[in-house]
């Protein structure tokens, strides 16, 4: 399937990503818990990675934690279009019946933009703190 | 096969084995090799189970001769065994296991003969192969990936012909010259020796590696000395796919025929009746 | 020997000059709903330690962690991982008793969904990554703040990996 990148998701907007907690490592260099460059990857099955986007949860009332509903020791991370576009990304709504918010990021997910992807993602629904 | 090879009319070999090992198919396990064996079953009537052999890899460089401190292995509370689809007799047999796919030729009766590598061993594991291959498709298995090949010869040598006593390893084997520095020690009871030889490959990097020993041993049914001389041949294959396979196998068996005719001397050579 | 891992009667006893810590890895799931769809039988993981070799500091924590990850069940990401490879773990034991020293600092690890395992450091300015791809090949990644170097490559488990010292001791 081609994916074409669209512009109504703005630069600014949050793209939120669901990450179960045994990706979530400690990392010494920034002295925090953070995602692995493994969550940052297309599916094992071919398809583009999954995200939320915040501003379609959000229209609908739903939250962080509506985000997460169902699944246990997940955390939730959170990026911008702006930052993933940087890294050669496109964004594509591809809205579900179960879920509305859903869109995927598409792009060649070299390990240098998983790891950089890794970094950049900032914490709403932190996982529990482990320094191994 | 295009290059000529030493050829014997009576080589000493008992018993060849290709084997291809590949990245380990998990679902494979044993009501699926039942299912398989009834593909092979009118060829090889005869099934046995064995304890699966542990994955190996050629290794190269300093650290790769130093044995491991620590060793891990994750296995499944029942393993899943290692195969062997028999003909009648026996001489013939294929092994398999979750990462192992073997072909073995060997002499069960005095009046088997080598059936040779050009015109049966290859032709017959290639195409077993390509069965086994396509059953792991159909089945959803997985996909094969080999990471290893490895041709093996087994060559019997018996004493009276060209040597009768274990110590007189000398006569069969010419890297050993049985001359010693000073008399004083009589004639070994008996000798044992191995060696490994690197493969050569491009830029430096081996391709892989050949191995011979030779063991004294005594013959079951009469007692009399024989010598066991076995060569391995064991490298990454050449490429990817069965044509990656083919070629190791065929640089392996090179490897072991040119090496065989090398070690072995030329005394010997005349009993087994080199033709080249 | 303390038992150190969490395995009631672990012991297995000494064979000879060696020691083996056995720990079980069971499927979550009980009786026959552990051989459906989905669930796995129960495995081992067994780690053989020849007496005169020193305990690396890495070893019990990398254990520990992966037989928590060996448990997790297709779809352990809520989309469609596959869970890990046990070959891909001994894999990733072979390559670290092989390139780690004895006082290197235990790794993060993580699966992946395709199966494997990763194992990364990110300490002293330094990002090390290295990732299976299948029993003997690898991905590793290493960047380096203070010197800004960069790169990633395949390997395999027969390469030449004396490249790994000087990563070591940088994130050691």
């Amino acid at each position: 399937m081609q994916y074409v990148d669209d512009p109504t998701v703005l630069d600014l907007d949050f793209l939120w990503r669901r990450i179960p907690w045994v990706w979530c490592i400690f990392d010494e260099n920034m002295g925090a818990m953070r995602p692995t460059s493994q969550a940052f990857h297309d599916s094992e099955n071919g398809h583009p990675m999954s995200v939320l986007l915040a501003k379609v949860m959000l229209e609908k009332g739903r939250g962080s934690n509506d985000a997460l509903q169902g699944l246990e020791r997940f955390a939730l991370a959170s990026l911008t279009a702006r930052s993933v576009r940087d890294l050669k990304q496109g964004i594509a709504r591809d809205p579900l019946l179960e879920e509305p918010a859903h869109a995927v990021v598409f792009g060649e997910k070299k390990k240098s933009v998983s790891k950089k992807m890794a970094k950049l993602a900032q914490w709403l629904v932190p996982p529990p703190l482990r320094k191994s | 096969m295009t290059k000529e090879l030493p050829d014997f009319e009576n080589p000493p070999v008992v018993e060849v084995a290709l084997s291809v090992q590949f990245d380990p198919l998990i679902a494979l396990r044993t009501p699926q090799i039942g299912v398989l064996w009834q593909q092979f079953r009118d060829r090889f009537p005869r099934i046995e189970e064995h304890p699966p052999l542990d994955s190996t890899i050629e290794r190269f460089g300093p650290r790769s001769r130093i044995e491991p401190g620590v060793q891990v292995r994750v296995s499944p509370s029942v393993p899943v065994p290692r195969c062997w689809f028999l003909n009648e007799s026996g001489s013939e047999l294929i092994q398999i296991q979750q990462d192992r796919f073997v072909h073995n030729w060997r002499k069960v009766g005095d009046s088997d003969s080598y059936p040779r590598y050009d015109r049966h061993i290859r032709p017959t594991l290639l195409s077993e192969l390509e069965e086994f291959t396509a059953f792991v498709g159909k089945e959803n298995l997985g996909e094969i990936l080999p990471n290893q090949c490895e041709v093996t010869y087994v060559n019997r040598i018996l004493a009276g012909q060209g040597w009768d006593r274990h110590g007189q390893l000398g006569s069969v084997l010419a890297p050993v010259s049985g001359a010693f520095s000073e008399e004083f020690l009589p004639e070994p009871e008996e000798v044992a020796v191995a060696a490994s030889f690197l493969i050569p490959g491009e830029v430096g990097r081996p391709m892989g590696r050949l191995r011979f020993r030779v063991d004294p041993v005594y013959l079951k049914a009469d007692d009399k000395p024989a010598f066991h001389l076995t060569l391995v041949a064991r490298g990454a294959p050449l490429g990817s796919g069965l044509e990656g396979v083919r070629g190791f196998l065929d640089l392996g068996r090179e490897w072991i025929v040119r090496g065989f005719a090398a070690i072995t001397t030329p005394t010997m050579h005349k009993i087994w009746g080199r033709k080249s | 020997m303390t038992a150190l891992l969490p395995y009631s009667g672990i012991m297995a006893g000494s064979i000879t000059d060696r020691e083996v810590w056995r720990v079980p890895v069971a499927s979550d799931r009980l009786g026959s709903e552990a051989l459906s769809e989905g669930g796995r039988p129960s495995q081992e993981l067994r780690i053989t330690i020849e007496n005169e070799s020193e305990i690396p500091v890495w070893l019990e924590p990398t254990a520990r962690k992966l037989v928590e990850l060996l448990k997790l069940e297709s779809g352990w990401d809520s989309y469609s991982a596959k869970p890990i490879s046990p070959h891909h773990v001994e894999g990733m034991f072979e390559l670290l008793c092989e390139i780690l020293e004895a006082h290197t600092p235990p790794p993060s690890v993580v699966p992946t969904t395709r199966g494997g395992i990763q194992v990364e450091w990110h300490r002293n300015g330094a990002d090390l990554e290295i990732e299976t791809l299948s029993r003997y090949r690898f991905q590793v990644s290493f960047e380096d703040r203070t010197s800004r170097e960069e790169w990633e490559k395949e390997l395999s488990i027969d390469d030449d990996l004396r490249f790994f010292r000087p990563i070591i001791q940088r994130i050691s």
